[in-house]
C-alpha cells in the first residue's frame, strides 16, 4: 500500500466502498502455490495418510471442528490425484519402504475472529476505512464476530522428506473461509474449494508446463 | 451518497448566493455518472451512478473562461469465481474491487452563442487525480493511492433556466497517466447539474 500524507487523508475522509457480501461463501478463497523448479511430469505414485491433522488447537479462540465429514474430505482430495494419473500407494506400505514419489498431507484449523468498532451517528464512522467526522455523543459501540476455517494440503517430495526434519512442500492448496460450521452447506464449499485447487493447478497432471 | 447529496447543495448554494452575482464567475453542481475505460474498466467494469462535479470559471469575456473543478467519482464492481494468475500459483475468490477518484483541474472554456442564450461549449482540463484502488477478496484487502497527473477534454451545453440559473450537461474523458506503479487511468463521466452567474 502506498500512501503520500496528503493524498491518504483526503481518501480516507471520505472514500466510499459500496456493496455489501451477501453471502459468507463469497469469502472462500481459494490459493495454490507450487515449486516452480519441480518436476510434476515425473510423478507416478503418491501417498496420504488417511486423516485430516487439526492445526493450532491450542490457540484460545480456536475451534473445534467435528470430523464427522473427515473421510468423505479425504476421498475427494484422493479422487483429484488420481484424476492426474497417479497410483495411491498405502501409507504404511510407504514407510515400509514401497517407493512413492510425492506425499500428501491434509490440515486444518478454525478460530473465532472478533473486531470492534465505534460509530459516531448519524453519519460519522470512526472505524477503518471509513474514519469520518461526528459530534453527537455518546457513540455506538459494538463488535462483530466472525468464524473462519483453513484448509491445507501440502504435498511434498518424498525423496526430499528426512525424518525429524523439515522439507520444502513442493505444491499447496489452501482453502480459507470455510469450516464455520459442520453444515451441509459448509461441506459443500470445502468439497468445491478442494476442485478448484487441482483445476487451477493444471501442471500436476503434465497437461501444462510448469 | 449522502455526502454527495450534502457536497452537491453546498454547491448550489455557493451557486446562487455572494459573489456569484457579479456575473464574472460561473458556478456549478453536476451530478456525474461514470463509464470506465482502459485498465480502469479493467480493474471495475460498468455503469457508475455515484459521483459529482463541482466548479468555478472565471469569466473574461463573452466566449472564454478560466477556472477551477473538483470532483468525486466512484466506480465498483463484483467478481465472483474470479481466478488470477500469481508468479508460482493462482488464487481463486469473489473479488470485490473499488476506484475512488478526486479529479482535482484547472480548465479553461470556449463558449458559442450569445449570452443568456443556450451555449455549446469545449473545454479542456488539467491537472491530476487522487485515485485510490481497492480490491478485497476473502477477509483480506489490497489498496493503493497515487496521485496522477492528466487531464480532461470536454463537451457539453449550458442553457438558461431562469433568474440567474441555467442547467448545465457535459460529457468528459478524464484521463491520468500511470503512477506509483498503477497502470494509466482513464473513464468518462456524464454530468447534469445546474450553475449560476
Amino acid at each position: 500500500m502506498k500512501k503520500s500524507g496528503l493524498t491518504g487523508m483526503l481518501v480516507m475522509l471520505v472514500a466510499c466502498y459500496p456493496g455489501d457480501v451477501t453471502s459468507i461463501a463469497e469469502l472462500d478463497v481459494v490459493m495454490t502455490r507450487y515449486a516452480t523448479d519441480y518436476n510434476f511430469g515425473q510423478v507416478t505414485r503418491f501417498t496420504m495418510p488417511d486423516t485430516i491433522i487439526h492445526i493450532n488447537t491450542d490457540d484460545p479462540n480456536a475451534i473445534i471442528i467435528p470430523r464427522a465429514n473427515d473421510q468423505q474430505t479425504l476421498d475427494r482430495v484422493r479422487a483429484n490425484l488420481v484424476a492426474q494419473g497417479w497410483t495411491e500407494v498405502d501409507w504404511e506400505d510407504a514407510a515400509g519402504g514401497d517407493p512413492v514419489d510425492v506425499a500428501i498431507l491434509n490440515l486444518a484449523t478454525a478460530s473465532e475472529n472478533t473486531q470492534w468498532w465505534v460509530s459516531y451517528p448519524p453519519g460519522g464512522c470512526w472505524y477503518y476505512p471509513c474514519y469520518g467526522w461526528g459530534w453527537y455523543w455518546p457513540p455506538y459501540v459494538g463488535t462483530t464476530s466472525y468464524d473462519a476455517g483453513t484448509y491445507f494440503m501440502v504435498m511434498a517430495d518424498a525423496n526430499q522428506i528426512m525424518p525429524s526434519d523439515s522439507t520444502q512442500g513442493v505444491w499447496g492448496g489452501v482453502i480459507n473461509g470455510v469450516l464455520t460450521s459442520s453444515s451441509g452447506s459448509d461441506y459443500q464449499r470445502l468439497l468445491n474449494g478442494i476442485d478448484q485447487a487441482f483445476s487451477q493447478s493444471p501442471y500436476l497432471g503434465g497437461s501444462s508446463s510448469n | 451518497m449522502k455526502k454527495i447529496v450534502i457536497v452537491a447543495v453546498v454547491a448550489l448554494l455557493l451557486g446562487v448566493t455572494g459573489e456569484a452575482r457579479a456575473q464574472d464567475w460561473f458556478w456549478g453542481g453536476a451530478y456525474s455518472m461514470s463509464l470506465p475505460t482502459g485498465d480502469t474498466k479493467a480493474f471495475n467494469e460498468g455503469y457508475s451512478f455515484r459521483g459529482v462535479t463541482i466548479e468555478g470559471r472565471k469569466i473574461l469575456n463573452d466566449n472564454v473562461s478560466f477556472g477551477l473543478s473538483f470532483g468525486w467519482q466512484v466506480m465498483n464492481d463484483i467478481k465472483t469465481n474470479e481466478t488470477i494468475e500469481l508468479s508460482s500459483g493462482a488464487l481463486t475468490g469473489t473479488f470485490y474491487t473499488y476506484t475512488n477518484s478526486f479529479p482535482i483541474f484547472i480548465n479553461a472554456h470556449y463558449y458559442l452563442g450569445k449570452p443568456a442564450s443556450v451555449r455549446p461549449f469545449v473545454g479542456l482540463n488539467a491537472g491530476g487525480m487522487i485515485i485510490e484502488r481497492r480490491a478485497e477478496v476473502g477477509l483480506v484487502a489490497f489498496q493503493e493511492s497515487n496521485w496522477h497527473f492528466g487531464g480532461a477534454p470536454e463537451i457539453g451545453v449550458v442553457f438558461p433556466l431562469g433568474w440567474y440559473v441555467r442547467g448545465l450537461v457535459s460529457a468528459r474523458y478524464h484521463y491520468g497517466f500511470g503512477a506509483g506503479g498503477a497502470p494509466a487511468q482513464s473513464y468518462v463521466t456524464f454530468n447534469v447539474g445546474v450553475a449560476s452567474n
